[in-house]
């Protein structure tokens, strides 16, 4: 009785325990790029002095950062299960997303709901939320906020789901060979942060190829009031183009699958 | 219709059915060998992708950002912040290519997986320690990530020439080894601690993330140690991923001698031993409760 006590015990704490680890870990991923940012800002003496990073300010890339966790919490808490793609085309397990009546991308990608990553999801918009109060002095933000930030969600959503779609099409060519895993590690390392420190070809590279950009670069300077006016309505059309691309080249390579392909 | 007739059209049919077979045969032997050369590719690739690509992005992001802020400071040439010029952050990110390659990464080690599907038990009958096996795999990953390592090395030594990190001296280039052997192995006890923790939990890849996050943040993958302020400086200093990553660069590039060399094999040393008796412990207690069918 006494083991039967013990295993329930454990069997009911294990997932509030993993539930309290993932919060932390991605806790540890916040705070571990703040205090980075912090440091580098303090190289140059009091806090957001002298220094600036390409342009942006200690202010300025607080809300960047904001942008980025949220970008961030948005793939934990919705598109958890890209992580797995690789393996499960390699053990055929598409096939009953296929036979569906719905999008075989949409059926797959978003049938993992994290509550973990919606509680980080609100921590980093909590972060987001601090940055842009605490801006309002400083960084001359106004009621201009009502309608950008808004927009900036909405870039920040859109363009996560078919980045996603486009680092998870590479795996049905070369599949399970982490390719794409590694690609989305590498381009949202390169996207979280500010453009303008990399040499002109490679941001523009993130900007208009792999559009890495839209994930915290484009939400964070549109906030801030940074962009070009033309600019600013010109770019959510390369992300409808980058989605209209994505989307064909992930419906051929599904042509590719066979189930079991191992 | 003759029984000749019938004679000829049924030997027609099988002529016709042994030649579609063939030919479906053709097609499925042309077919499983495109699908042969595509395993191999993806294993190749793979292989690339995780061992060449792996730890090198963040501190090449690292160089642009440090580049960025110095030529904000006016710091570019001889100018440094907080002790540092961009030409030794140049040097110290060739290090940081070099030793990270080097020090042991947790997607060497399965062991959670084992206990968790239950599949301990057939080593738990063999004449040997189970912790001898995993030993074998901490020693073929760094004899491969040190000929990974070499390999980086000298592309960058290639292209950039003495602005690349070349160590001061032989002896120095050993000291750095050995404190990164240690930590190494350090980081390999605290993996495979965590890897044991599966006895009692039922997922902790969060746990080896949460790890690494903290071995890379105070060992200094973001940063040099001795460039953050002092206060947390002289705090990671304590600990086992100082000694395995930034200051082995730092003594290459001749900023610590053998005094702090020596310093850090003792903490070092202090570390293994602590870890080594956990693990012990861990794996002790884990095998007591463990029933062989895993959680």
């Amino acid at each position: 009785m006494r083991a039967y006590m013990r295993i329930g015990w454990v069997r009911k704490s294990q997932f509030r325990w993993e539930f309290l680890n993932q919060v932390l870990m991605d806790l540890l991923f916040y705070v571990s790029f703040v205090l980075t940012f912090k440091i580098l800002y303090g190289l140059g003496g009091s806090e957001g002095g002298a220094l600036s990073l390409a342009g942006w300010s200690y202010g300025e890339v607080r809300v960047y950062l904001g942008m980025a966790f949220v970008a961030d919490a948005l793939v934990m808490t919705f598109l958890g299960q890209q992580w797995h793609f690789g393996a499960d085309l390699k053990d055929g397990k598409l096939d009953s997303f296929r036979v569906r009546p719905g999008s075989t991308a949409f059926l797959y990608f978003f049938q993992r709901f994290s509550p973990e990553g919606l509680t980080n999801l609100a921590i980093a918009a909590s972060w987001l939320g601090y940055s842009l109060a605490s801006g309002f002095g400083s960084l001359g933000l106004g009621l201009d906020l009502l309608w950008t930030l808004p927009a900036a969600l909405v870039v920040i959503a859109f363009s996560q789901v078919f980045l996603m779609i486009a680092y998870n099409s590479v795996e049905l060519w070369l599949m399970h060979s982490d390719v794409g895993h590694m690609a989305s590690l590498m381009l949202s390392n390169l996207g979280e942060r500010p453009l303008e420190v990399y040499p002109r070809m490679l941001s523009r590279a993130l900007k208009f190829v792999m559009p890495v950009a839209a994930l915290a670069w484009y939400p964070a300077s549109l906030v801030l009031g940074r962009l070009d006016p033309s600019f600013a309505a010109f770019y959510p059309l390369v992300l409808v183009a980058f989605a209209w691309v994505t989307a064909r080249i992930f419906r051929r390579g599904l042509r590719n699958y066979e189930s079991a392909m191992s | 219709m003759t029984p000749f007739a019938t004679d000829v059209s049924q030997a027609t049919r099988a002529r016709d059915g042994a030649g579609s077979q063939a030919s479906r045969n053709l097609r499925l032997l042309w077919r499983s060998v495109g699908y042969e050369f595509r395993k191999r590719i993806q294993f190749r690739t793979g292989f690339v992708v995780r061992e060449m690509m792996n730890g090198a992005v963040e501190p090449i992001i690292m160089l642009f950002v440090y580049a960025a802020l110095y030529r904000s400071a006016g710091a570019e040439g001889t100018g440094s912040l907080r002790g540092w010029s961009f030409d030794e952050i140049l040097k110290y990110v060739a290090g940081l290519l070099v030793v990270r390659k080097l020090v042991f990464h947790n997607r060497a080690l399965d062991v959670s997986t084992e206990i968790f599907e239950g599949r301990i038990t057939k080593y738990l009958v063999m004449p040997f320690r189970f912790f001898v096996l995993v030993q074998g795999r901490f020693i073929q990953y760094t004899l491969l990530q040190v000929v990974l390592a070499g390999l980086v090395w000298g592309i960058g030594y290639g292209i950039l020439g003495d602005r690349w990190l070349v160590p001061v001296s032989a002896a120095a280039t050993v000291q750095a080894m050995l404190l990164v052997g240690l930590g190494s192995y350090c980081c390999f006890l605290l993996y495979f601690i965590i890897h044991s923790l599966a006895f009692w939990l039922d997922v902790v890849w969060s746990l080896l993330v949460m790890a690494w996050f903290f071995i890379a943040f105070t060992g200094g993958s973001s940063m040099p140690v001795s460039q953050m302020p002092a206060g947390l400086a002289r705090v990671f200093e304590y600990g086992f991923p100082y000694w395995t990553i930034s200051a082995p660069i730092e003594v290459m590039m001749g900023r610590l001698g053998p005094g702090d060399v020596a310093r850090g094999t003792g903490i070092l040393v202090g570390w293994l031993i602590s870890l080594e008796v956990l693990r012990r412990f861990v794996w002790r207690r884990g095998l007591a409760k463990y029933v062989g069918a895993g959680m």
